[in-house]
């Protein structure tokens, strides 16, 4: 960072840019709004604390994800055993309240998958975001990410019942 | 429908309260330091520890707080060393009396009793360092070599001995009249008749289990080892020492009077002589 710029962006500029995108990543991973609110909070203070040297934008975006990604996974490690409580409880009353509108929508069935496809298919349908680069962002495999997409499609297929014609969309 | 909207995805708006409270965290959070603060504090530790070692050690200066005493010193015991005793290069052995004080102590005689006064060159020579093969070394008699020494010498061997002396044969101890007589320092003893040689020697003069012989003479004329080198009954004490004693089957006649000169040696080394006068 020079000048307190990230990627040639004021941190109030990225908070506007990139807040979505880390509450989306946050909210998708523990399904919970205050626990969400944490790892966002946590991935900003990370950012301005580090204040990483950026290339690009691209490459700032890559970074927020990640590390929100892995502040969601710490938390959740850190909180396992609650976290299986609360998520026994939240099977029958999914939040937040705006998903109840549309069960048919991705997002209520994305709550449905466990966390390893939800990720893989939240950043590559919702962030756009191509298979290699979803393999360096969770610092895994390409093949790994291939795979996992493969078995996400196929646990939505599941919980729609199979009926729908996805492969407009997936 | 049958359509998935991932863009209702896309439509997950962060809270504005999650944007006001990250909007204010650089206000609140301060900035790591580029150099923690805990590094400073190790390398500080490690100089702190480093100077106050070096001025600890500057301070000893000549006076160190261990010295190891050297072995060579003059004030250094005799020490045992694979059985057998050393003693300290350029030292003389220790005086009979200063080990059995009690045991009395005689001048030398010559063959016939008389007392023999000892020459200065005599006594140096008999300070000089003990060598293995003392009685027999530059053809000189045992009893020449030895002079006064209450103990015969024995070779400083040690663990850094790395050429142990050969073990000289019974049959090459002298058997030639001895020129000069025999110091005695230990006196027999007539038991029932019949004679009997004793000596008291350190018991690390000898290895364990090594053979005491004896060999005596007989008015100045030696007995062939090879016929009285008997192994020597000996019994060792609780001080340290051995008594040694042998008793050469002779008969004592009244009318004679005989004066025996005796050596006890082992294999290595002479240990004791004394003599006897009946």
């Amino acid at each position: 960072m020079a000048d307190g710029l990230y990627a040639g962006l004021s941190y109030d500029a990225v908070l506007a840019k990139y807040a979505d995108t880390v509450a989306g990543v946050c909210v998708m991973r523990l399904q919970n709004w205050a626990d969400a609110e944490d790892c966002f909070q946590n991935t900003f203070i990370k950012l301005f604390q580090k204040s990483p040297d950026f290339q690009s934008e691209t490459h700032l975006k890559a970074w927020l994800i990640r590390v929100a990604v892995n502040e969601c996974r710490n938390y959740i490690a850190k909180n396992r055993r609650f976290l299986s409580l609360d998520a026994a409880h939240r099977s029958t009353t999914v939040e937040p309240s705006a998903w109840h509108d549309n069960e048919r929508d991705i997002s209520w069935a994305l709550m449905r998958t466990e966390p390893k496809y939800r990720e893989v298919l939240y950043l590559h349908y919702c962030e756009q975001y191509k298979v290699a680069e979803i393999a360096e962002i969770l610092s895994i495999k390409p093949n790994t990410v291939k795979t996992l997409l493969k078995r996400g499609r196929e646990k939505l297929k599941q919980i729609y019942g199979g009926d729908e014609d996805e492969s407009s969309e997936l | 429908m049958n359509q998935v909207n991932f863009d209702s995805l896309n439509n997950i708006k962060a809270p504005e309260q999650w944007i006001k409270n990250a909007a204010a965290i650089p206000e609140t959070s301060v900035r790591k330091r580029a150099f923690p603060l805990y590094r400073v504090a190790a390398a500080a530790s490690i100089v702190l520890v480093s100077v106050i070692g070096l001025l600890t050690y500057l301070s000893f200066g000549n006076h160190a707080p261990i010295k190891l005493r050297d072995n060579a010193a003059g004030d250094v015991p005799p020490t045992e060393s694979a059985g057998e005793g050393t003693f300290p290069d350029g030292e003389e052995f220790p005086r009979f009396d200063a080990i059995f004080p009690s045991f009395p102590r005689v001048d030398p005689t010559d063959a016939a009793g008389d007392p023999v006064i000892e020459t200065p060159a005599q006594s140096k020579a008999t300070r000089e360092k003990p060598s293995a093969t003392a009685p027999t070394e530059k053809g000189r008699s045992g009893s020449k070599t030895v002079g006064s020494t209450e103990f015969a010498p024995v070779p400083t061997q040690g663990a850094h001995s790395t050429h142990p002396p050969e073990p000289t044969q019974p049959s090459v101890v002298p058997t030639e009249p001895p020129e000069i007589p025999i110091p005695t320092e230990y006196h027999g003893e007539v038991v029932a008749g019949e004679i009997c040689f004793t000596a008291t020697f350190p018991a690390s003069l000898i290895k364990e289990g090594e053979i005491v012989r004896c060999m005596y003479s007989v008015q100045g004329i030696t007995s062939p080892a090879t016929e009285t080198d008997a192994e020597v009954q000996y019994t060792v004490m609780d001080n340290g020492m051995v008594y040694a004693m042998y008793e050469p089957g002779i008969q004592i006649v009244e009318e004679d009077t005989v004066t025996f000169e005796y050596l006890f040696y082992t294999d290595s080394a002479v240990l004791a002589r004394g003599t006897l006068t009946v």
